[in-house]
């Protein structure tokens, strides 16, 4: 078994899915080595809580043990994988008020960028600001770039995982994408 | 449009920064990304620092990704199911029993598990055997804990001797069906906090089907234990 997810064929997808429906736990400890770290990241993108997130990754996966004939192959594995994941953070977001520092709110008022001052910086420097303003990206902005830049889909499978149209996926990409510039060089100039 | 693939936009150069997130996650399809390449090979400064910055930004993802430990969740998710299966292997009778029956049925199908259903009733009937021969009187299943067998003595609940096992990790729900089918074992109680389950025994000493389940490999710890009422 390849361990990437994105080189997962149709075939592998389905002699998993098949050996998961004969209750054979190696093929649950197989879906959880591929996919579990990128159900938990996506959880914790939006919840910014760990156990709940941890918890969401792991009723997604419970889900997939208990019923992998309802995957259809309609979607791509690894998107619908998502969708569930999607379904449990929304329910779990429900559950309770998440707050966060939105830096959408105060976009406005950061100063233009100027060219060549994201290039002054060392790599793992850039690395860490990036990281830092990726947790101030609002939750919605967040999880489209992560959607994007992490889970490597296409703009109609990130609309289906948001359950909005593909204008909003590039109204939230425009937006994340140039608020984590801003963010960078504001933290710079500081 | 395959859905895979994303063409987000016209071929427009001022709409060639839009474009990069995909074109970074391969999204694009060939001649989209064939005329990203041409775009920035013509010296589109600004779009090649947007280019830049993506890359860094599906880099500073994939360090978080890194970060999580591999086996995030892997023993509650087993657990989980372990637990699930358990269940099911136990709740089989307690659908039964909200369908009616006498108690002698439902417990004969909770043997029904094992190798045959005459085989189930049969043990049923050591069960009762061995009730009757302790003095304990059999009442009917408490409506309100369908999971549970409750035992009830002619002066009041009188405790049943139980073995409280914990399951071994390794055993998959076809293994511990045919395992307590063999010992003439069933669950009638559990998880307590600890993940420990409840099994009486019909006939058979507790100890002797208690270690016969250990050295199987079914469960992993066990104490005989009293049980009352089926808590």
């Amino acid at each position: 078994m390849k361990k990437s997810p994105a080189e997962l064929s149709d075939d592998e997808v389905r002699q998993l899915l098949g050996r998961l429906a004969d209750r054979d736990e190696r093929a649950l400890r197989e879906l959880h080595e591929l996919f579990a770290r990128r159900i938990y990241l996506f959880a914790v993108s939006r919840l910014r809580d760990e156990d709940a997130a941890q918890t969401v990754m792991i009723d997604t996966l419970f889900e997939v043990w208990k019923h992998p004939d309802r995957f259809r192959g309609e979607s791509r594995f690894s998107t619908w994988l998502l969708g569930i994941a999607k379904y449990k953070v929304l329910s779990a977001f429900r559950s309770r008020a998440v707050e966060h520092e939105d830096i959408d709110e105060f976009a406005e008022v950061l100063a233009d960028p100027s060219d060549g001052i994201v290039e002054q910086l060392e790599e793992n420097q850039r690395q860490q600001l990036l990281r830092e303003c990726i947790e101030k990206l609002s939750a919605a902005q967040r999880e489209c770039v992560q959607l994007v830049f992490l889970e490597g889909l296409a703009l109609a499978e990130i609309a289906a995982v948001q359950k909005v149209p593909e204008g909003t996926v590039k109204t939230r990409l425009f937006h994340g994408r140039k608020n984590l510039r801003d963010c960078v060089e504001r933290r710079t100039r500081n | 449009m395959d859905i895979r693939h994303t063409t987000p936009l016209e071929r427009d150069p001022a709409r060639l920064r839009e474009a990069l997130p995909w074109y970074v996650n391969g999204t694009l399809d060939a001649d989209d990304r064939a005329w990203v390449e041409q775009a920035l090979a013509a010296d589109d400064r600004a779009a090649r620092q947007d280019l830049s910055f993506d890359r860094q930004l599906a880099e500073a993802f994939e360090q978080r990704l890194a970060e999580v430990p591999a086996d995030v969740g892997w023993s509650e998710l087993l657990q989980k199911v372990r637990a699930d299966a358990v269940r099911q292997v136990a709740g089989a009778p307690a659908r039964d029993a909200a369908a009616g029956g006498s108690w002698l049925q439902r417990l004969g199908q909770l043997f029904s598990a094992g190798p045959s259903p005459r085989l189930g009733m049969a043990m049923a009937v050591l069960v009762a055997v061995q009730a009757v021969a302790i003095g304990i009187l059999v009442g009917e299943r408490h409506v309100g804990s369908p999971d549970t067998v409750e035992y009830r003595a002619g002066a009041g609940v009188r405790p049943v001797t139980a073995i409280r096992a914990l399951f071994n990790e390794a055993i998959t729900e076809k293994a511990l069906r045919d395992a307590l089918a063999a010992n003439g074992a069933s669950i009638v109680d559990g998880p307590n906090p600890l993940g420990e389950y409840w099994l009486v025994t019909g006939a058979a000493d507790p100890e002797t089907v208690a270690r016969s389940l250990r050295d199987a490999g079914v469960i992993a710890t066990y104490v005989i234990d009293q049980r009352q009422a089926g808590r």
